[in-house]
């Protein structure tokens, strides 16, 4: 593998003149043979074996990328982005095209394989498709003869196509998901959009009408390329783009302005803005009375929220249904206590007894408690200085204001629910949402943030469902539960799970493991069988599968044929249907399915689309009315109970977060006396080299990035290191050993890793083997359950 | 005449290696060899940045033939293997290449490449557009500007690819093109002016 320095990627002086000599690549003499005859165009004997097929890429970058491959000789050419849609949805970026590497590489699993060492050994032989699916399920009739149809856990990661397998087999899923919910938690309940992932912002496009993009804790010109260029539109619209982040991340560096905060402590920053709104007059005195929560009376004594009566409750959904605002009472101008949905005008403050009980408003709570957030006390919390967070809250208040939030920054520490509900309030408090280059939540990703279609999909008996996940994935390392076998499609034990040795006992605990996934990951070598599927580009029908990419509907279509032995994600569901005697529910071929999910669709011009349509129309359709930018909430009506912003959470008055209280991180704090042992903080940061653990092993990629540790060189030479060296990072959970980077960009006291280092790549050992994995107490009562605080780690490192 | 350039906005770059990839597929280039190159300016690390923390900078630095008016690597090619083609490109005829380097040596801007070895290619086979030449052994190579696709008609890779929209192609004779617009109206840089080899590529904010 070619190091970077020797392609001079970042090396000073590379221009001659400028400074020392540039990279040469490898010494020595060249052979002057002559060209004649060597030379001939690769399309002189493969031209006529030449064809064009479409495709789309990963999901979980929000770029779903529609692709146009070209295949010369039955192998991959050439990668472009599809060109049949307008320009601004041709998208791709370095992880699309490294696959003309990739999808050929050898970490590809080639041939199904059975464990013969102990697990995580790593020792397999070569098995039929056959033997490895007769004994597999074998396996899984007995264990769930014994234990139960949810003693079989099915999990699945968003690349994988696998809707059927879970209620094929009755097994239960992985439950809450512990990643990118952390915010989410926090912000949705108030918005009651976003699904517990904060997805409640409009589509990026919406910026270009912002006079703030005020981005927290979100990278996404580095993680989510294709949002780059709505970041630039934007800046050259006129909107001041500010990136507050503990390091000097990309988005930071092409901001307008970069706002370094100490880590895990957005939540301070937003409750001081808070603050100095609430103090200066700042707020939008309307938007609350009429579209927020803030006027609702509260029960004095017990924190509960008055209403009228118990909240009707949608009998299919098993929740309240939305919009009752007739449940709630508030003050009106005339100073009486009328309901919320009958009062002509509002009050924001003031106090009542109804029916003998106390009340006050919300508005005044959050008043009363933000008096222990000033900005002065958010400054000290955060290491942002005073005026520059007065001069934020002021400009934010201004508006229109696009507050972006994120998945890899305080997301992945304990406190993150706090920081979504300070980001709901400070919303709220100031009407920045439902209006024109105004919104809040994450922002990245275009098919995320753009319009989805409705697509339909092909049913299933009601005979044939899924199990209900009681205890999610990662609390089986520590919960009583009956799971006894893991079917994984992808790798979930050391992607999605924090302190890896604990994973490993667990994996150790189990009857059965089973890993199918393109690629050799780390979970593999704690499987029983290891099942080869196919990438993206393979298939082994002409359609594949059919999707919601960036605003249009995409198609997969056969690129090539499977290579090696690997199969599709349907057939091995197939294969498996077969062998639990139900495969006659299942479509009989990928196209039967394609049909469907066109087919059955509620919108007309979804199922009025045929596949044929689709795949002339080089396998993309636009979703209706895309020529206006997706915008949310413009009614101002909210799916949530009281159809407004509800930014009281009733739930957690037990733990004192009804309304944002301010809680520091669980572990990587300054005062927390293991500092001492382990000075660092080691955040787990997204990237333009990776989608999670995918695409570690693409050669392509390599040739710019292994997994590095970079810090700032100030802390590094405290430790006798320097750029190159080796280090290995540790604490009480574990340790690995990994080179590290000296770099300005990192905040001192932290250390920076990409995510989903894993021990084939890495010196020595997984990255996760350090990781957070301890929850808070109130974890359970979010939206998503806990967050599995990844970041909220100390290490400490010394050269190994 | 024609004069194909291309301009690169560094404000909109972000350093992703889009470009550089995307060069690599179309053209078949070989494994250990780039003909486009993102560098991180003034620092010793790929997204390094410039200052003390937390008063930063970073600029980033896409780099490969400028395609100069006055080219070093011609001026000392001893064969014309290297020569200036009639739409302004400086290109290679690889059949009178006979790998002396002196034009690697000359190039100011570091941009060419050698095939020191066999072509080796992780990916198992030629790659790329069906018409670009296979450069065998012994003989340089750099970006031609696509030549193959700006004669149909195409943009080069790496503009069609850049997922910023940073860079501009397009013909400096053109006065109604974009990238003259730019060359006019822009506060242009051109790398090592003072060597006088006047590069084609440029870059503005």
């Amino acid at each position: 593998m070619p190091k970077r320095s020797e392609n001079g990627l970042s090396r000073r002086g590379f221009l001659k003149g400028v400074g020392a000599a540039g990279a040469l690549g490898a010494a020595g003499a060249a052979a002057m043979t002559s060209t004649q005859g060597w030379l001939k165009p690769i399309a002189a004997d493969a031209a006529a074996d030449e064809r064009v097929a479409y495709t789309y890429h990963h999901s979980h970058c929000g770029g779903m990328c529609p692709l146009k491959c070209t295949v010369r000789g039955g192998r991959l050419a050439m990668i472009q982005p599809n060109d049949i849609c307008e320009d601004r949805y041709r998208t791709i970026c370095l992880k699309g095209i490294s696959e003309i590497q990739h999808i050929y590489g050898d970490k590809r699993i080639q041939t199904p394989l059975k464990r013969v060492g102990e697990r995580g050994e790593g020792k397999f032989v070569s098995v039929s498709w056959d033997e490895a699916l007769d004994e597999i399920v074998d396996q899984i009739k007995r264990i769930q003869a014994e234990s139960g149809k949810g003693s079989v856990m099915v999990t699945s990661g968003a690349e994988a196509d696998v809707p059927f397998l879970a209620p094929v087999l009755g097994a239960r899923g992985g439950g809450n998901p512990g990643i990118d919910v952390g915010i989410g938690n926090g912000l949705d309940p108030a918005t009651g959009m976003g699904a517990g992932y904060a997805m409640s912002a409009p589509e990026a496009r919406d910026w270009t009408k912002s006079k703030l993009v005020l981005t927290v804790g979100s990278n996404y010109c580095e993680s989510s390329l294709p949002s780059a260029r709505l970041f630039f539109e934007a800046k050259e619209a006129g909107a001041r783009m500010v990136t507050v982040d503990p390091h000097f991340s990309t988005t930071a560096g092409k901001s307008h302005e970069w706002v370094p905060i100490e880590p895990g402590t957005d939540a301070a920053l937003f409750l001081g803005m808070i603050t100095h709104i609430l103090e200066s007059g700042l707020a939008d005195t309307a938007f609350m009375a009429n579209h927020t929560s803030l006027p609702f009376l509260v029960n004095a004594e017990t924190g509960a929220l008055l209403k009228d009566r118990e909240p009707s409750i949608d009998p299919e959904k098993k929740a309240p249904v939305p919009g009752q605002l007739d449940l709630f009472y508030v003050i009106d101008g005339s100073g009486s206590v009328v309901r919320a949905d009958k009062a002509a005008t509002t009050v924001l403050s003031g106090s009542a007894e109804v029916d003998g009980v106390r009340a006050r408003t919300v508005f005044d709570l959050l008043k009363e408690t933000q008096k222990q957030y000033s900005v002065e006390w958010a400054s000290r919390i955060t290491g942002i200085p005073a005026d520059k967070i007065r001069e934020l809250a002021e400009l934010y208040a201004a508006g229109p204001s696009s507050l972006c939030l994120g998945w890899g920054g305080n997301d992945k520490m304990s406190n993150a629910d706090i920081a979504g509900h300070a980001a709901a309030v400070l919303t709220a408090i100031t009407g920045n949402i439902g209006k024109e280059g105004a919104g809040v939540g994450v922002y990245v990703g275009a098919s995320y943030g753009g319009y989805a279609a409705t697509l339909g999909s092909w049913a299933l008996p009601e005979t044939l469902a899924a199990g209900e996940a009681d205890v999610p994935m990662y609390d089986l390392r520590y919960k009583e539960n009956s799971v006894r076998a893991h079917i994984a499609v992808g790798d979930k034990l050391a992607q999605c799970m924090a302190n890896m040795s604990k994973s490993e006992e667990w994996a150790r605990s189990l009857d059965l493991i089973v890993t199918a996934d393109p690629y050799f990951t780390e979970a593999a070598k704690w499987a029983d069988y290891v099942l080869p599927l196919t990438s993206r580009f393979e298939y082994d029908e002409e359609i594949g599968n059919i999707a919601s990419g960036y605003s249009h509907i995409v198609m997969q279509q056969k690129v090539i044929d499977p290579l090696f032995e690997a199969r599709t994600d349907l057939w091995l569901t197939r294969e498996i249907a077969k062998r639990m005697g139900v495969e006659d529910a299942l479509p009989k071929t990928s196209l039967e399915r394609a049909q469907a999910v066109l087919g059955t669709s509620e919108d007309p011009y979804v199922s009025s689309l045929t596949v044929e349509k689709l795949a002339d129309n080089q396998g993309m359709w636009p979703c209706e009315g895309i020529a206006e930018v997706r915008r949310v909430a413009m009614d101002r009506t909210f799916p949530t109970l009281s159809g407004r912003m509800d930014v009281y959470y009733e739930s957690l008055v037990e733990d004192a977060q009804e309304l944002p209280q301010w809680e520091p991180c669980s572990e990587a704090t300054w005062d927390n006396p293991d500092r001492e042992r382990f000075p660092f903080q080691l955040i787990n940061v997204r990237s333009r080299f990776r989608i999670h653990n995918q695409f570690n092993d693409a050669e392509w990629l390599q040739q710019f990035y292994e997994p590095t540790l970079n810090a700032n060189p100030a802390d590094l030479a405290a430790y006798g290191l320097k750029t190159g060296d080796v280090a290995e990072v540790f604490n009480d959970r574990g340790s690995f050993k990994v080179r590290v980077s000296g770099n300005e960009a990192v905040r001192p006291g932290s250390v920076r890793m990409i995510e989903g280092a894993t021990a084939d790549y890495t010196v020595e050992g997984n990255m996760q083997s350090v990781t957070n994995d301890e929850f808070i107490a109130r974890g359970s009562k979010l939206m998503c359950g806990p967050v599995i605080p990844f970041s909220d780690t100390l290490v400490a490192i010394k050269k190994a | 005449m024609t004069k194909l350039a291309i301009a690169v906005n560094v404000g909109r770059c972000v350093g992703c290696h889009t470009c550089s990839i995307s060069c690599k597929m179309s053209n078949n280039v070989p494994d250990g060899m780039l003909w486009n190159r993102v560098l991180t300016e003034n620092s010793e690390v790929i997204d390094g940045a410039v200052g003390v923390y937390p008063a930063l900078s970073r600029d980033y630095l896409p780099l490969a033939c400028q395609h100069c008016e006055n080219p070093a690597c011609q001026k000392v090619c001893p064969t014309g293997a290297t020569y200036k083609d009639g739409k302004g490109r400086v290109e290679i005829d690889y059949d009178k290449c006979i790998g002396c380097r002196m034009c690697m040596a000359a190039c100011p801007y570091n941009a060419r490449v050698f095939n020191w070895t066999e072509p080796v290619r992780s990916a198992g086979s030629n790659y790329g557009e069906a018409d670009v030449p296979v450069r065998p052994k012994g003989v340089m190579e750099k970006c031609t500007l696509c030549s193959e696709r700006t004669d149909r008609g195409d943009a080069p890779m790496c503009v069609t690819c850049c997922p910023a929209r940073a860079r501009v192609y397009g013909d400096l004779d053109d006065p109604d093109s974009e990238i003259s617009k730019i060359a006019r109206e822009k506060n242009v840089r051109i790398l090592l002016e003072e060597m006088g080899t006047s590069p084609q590529v440029f870059y503005f904010e």
